[in-house]
């Protein structure tokens, strides 16, 4: 690969490259990779699921403190892929902006809403040389009165969309191709399905099946908007599901 | 993959271009070369051992003591760079203080462990360097038990049955593992700190070590107390005890 000729620093803080490239921006993708777990978001008809593995890095650690997911708002809920401390810092700035927003405007922040304000402030980090980019993606999940099921992806460039179906981490690529595969197909899932869906993907891209306790499911419904973690019965009962099925 | 950062590492704002923060990884390596720091989580205590250098004679008993008070009831013991551990004791004692001014009530430990995980975190950001240091936060509550907590340079934050840090951190993890920890009451978990660290020990590259001690539980009445120098003394006299035994045995 040729390089074109720079001072040096372009690698080092967030300033173009001769070739229009932010290195930094780009170092801070490969950190979400570095806890080498996957999530997955999926969108159903009435409802939103997030999948992600739960890892204990040793058996010394008490399990109820080991997790990726966070109650951003009543409503909204969030799984964070990448460098941990990175992540609480995140989801405590998240908490901090809804909770302000529902003080200053009277109303509560939609999940459209807080991932843009997320999204900016993470370009922010890439236009500025005295702090890093955060190592970390955020997948958001509500369930909007107007709007429906929602899932949301933020990344360490500043670029947020709503997905359908999305996955973060070491696994993304087959991950994603299974999502594109399987809504290719269909794409009116009920809540349980849509669980389902989730899981089975996880399961397709780690190459394993899964137990209840190496997982974390987050779920929203049109039924509970209120955001809800599946408790270790529930996700049992749903990888039994996928397990009789084929 | 590399473990020295060559022009990544000189400012916590920079990513490697693998994604790793080196400055964070060689704070880590300060905690990783200071004196071995182990807690241990019993049925109604829990325990923290230092192994100590004590660099001169001169200095008095337990000049610059690592087991330290956030409150009355969580204790602290922190590993690594000396003055950066005696900030974040700083920062716990104010955190705890201001809370308790603001609720009238002690401070739980998660939340404390919580405070000092996103505080060292902002270091890791890249406007000063991180902190050298990893703090273990320990309390007894009547509902909830024994707790042990424990902060890392990275602002990495679990809670543990049992941990140890530093130099000896491997071998002591493994004599830890071989231990049936919920059953130990207070005096055999100061018994077994003693033993794991004077086993850990190499006396050939380490001279003038001193061991301190952190205890609350059930029998201090849920208060954190540094314990007194004569019963950690009597514990290493059990403990040296014991290695000879089992040495004899071999």
């Amino acid at each position: 690969m040729s390089r074109g000729s720079s001072a040096g620093f372009d690698r080092h803080i967030t300033i173009f490259s001769p070739e229009g490239r932010v290195y930094q921006v780009e170092y801070a993708f490969k950190a979400v990779n570095s806890t080498n777990l996957t999530a997955i978001g999926v969108k159903g008809t009435d409802s939103a699921v997030i999948v992600v593995q739960k890892r204990l890095p040793d058996r010394l650690v008490v399990s109820e403190s080991v997790t990726s997911l966070y109650q951003l708002t009543p409503t909204i809920g969030c799984a964070m892929v990448g460098i941990i401390p990175d992540s609480k810092f995140q989801v405590r700035r998240a908490q901090l902006e809804a909770a302000n927003w529902k003080y200053e405007n009277g109303y509560n922040m939609s999940c459209e809403l807080l991932s843009r304000r997320m999204a900016d402030l993470n370009q922010f980090y890439t236009q500025n040389a005295e702090m890093r980019s955060l190592g970390t993606t955020m997948l958001l999940l509500s369930y909007d009165a107007e709007e429906g099921a929602q899932i949301f992806r933020v990344d360490p460039a500043g670029y947020y969309r709503g997905m359908r179906g999305v996955s973060v981490g070491v696994k993304q690529q087959s991950a994603n191709s299974f999502l594109e595969k399987k809504f290719k197909k269909k794409t009116a899932y009920n809540t349980e399905e849509t669980v389902e869906l989730g899981l089975e993907c996880l399961q397709t891209a780690l190459g394993s099946d899964l137990k209840a306790t190496e997982v974390e499911v987050l779920l929203v419904s049109k039924d509970d908007p209120t955001v809800r973690k599946l408790s270790l019965d529930e996700i049992d009962a749903r990888l039994n599901a996928i397990a009789e099925r084929d | 993959m590399s473990s020295i950062g060559t022009g990544y590492d000189l400012a916590a704002a920079t990513f490697s271009p693998d994604g790793r923060i080196f400055q964070v990884e060689y704070a880590q390596k300060a905690v990783d070369n200071s004196g071995t720091i182990i807690a241990l989580r019993g049925k109604d205590a829990v325990v923290t051992a230092v192994d100590k250098v004590v660099a001169s004679k001169l200095l008095i008993q337990n000049a610059n003591p690592r087991v330290g008070n956030a409150n009355e009831y969580i204790g602290v013991t922190a590993a690594g760079v000396y003055p950066d551990c005696r900030s974040l004791l700083d920062y716990v004692q104010g955190e705890a203080l201001k809370y308790l001014q603001e609720f009238r009530e002690p401070i739980p430990i998660k939340k404390l462990a919580n405070n000092l995980a996103e505080y060292v975190h902002i270091f890791t950001l890249g406007i000063s360097r991180p902190f050298g240091a990893s703090v273990f936060l320990t309390a007894y509550d009547a509902q909830r038990g024994p707790i042990v907590y424990v902060v890392e340079p990275s602002g990495l934050a679990y809670e543990y049955k049992a941990w140890s840090v530093g130099k000896h951190r491997q071998a002591a993890k493994t004599e830890i593992e071989k231990l049936k920890l919920e059953d130990m009451d207070q005096d055999q978990l100061i018994k077994e700190a003693a033993r794991i660290l004077l086993t850990v020990r190499d006396e050939s590259k380490e001279k003038n070590l001193r061991i301190e001690m952190g205890l609350v539980g059930a029998a201090t009445g849920g208060k954190h107390i540094s314990i007194p120098a004569e019963q950690v003394l009597e514990a290493e006299r059990w403990a040296k005890e014991k290695l000879e035994e089992d040495d004899l045995e071999d």
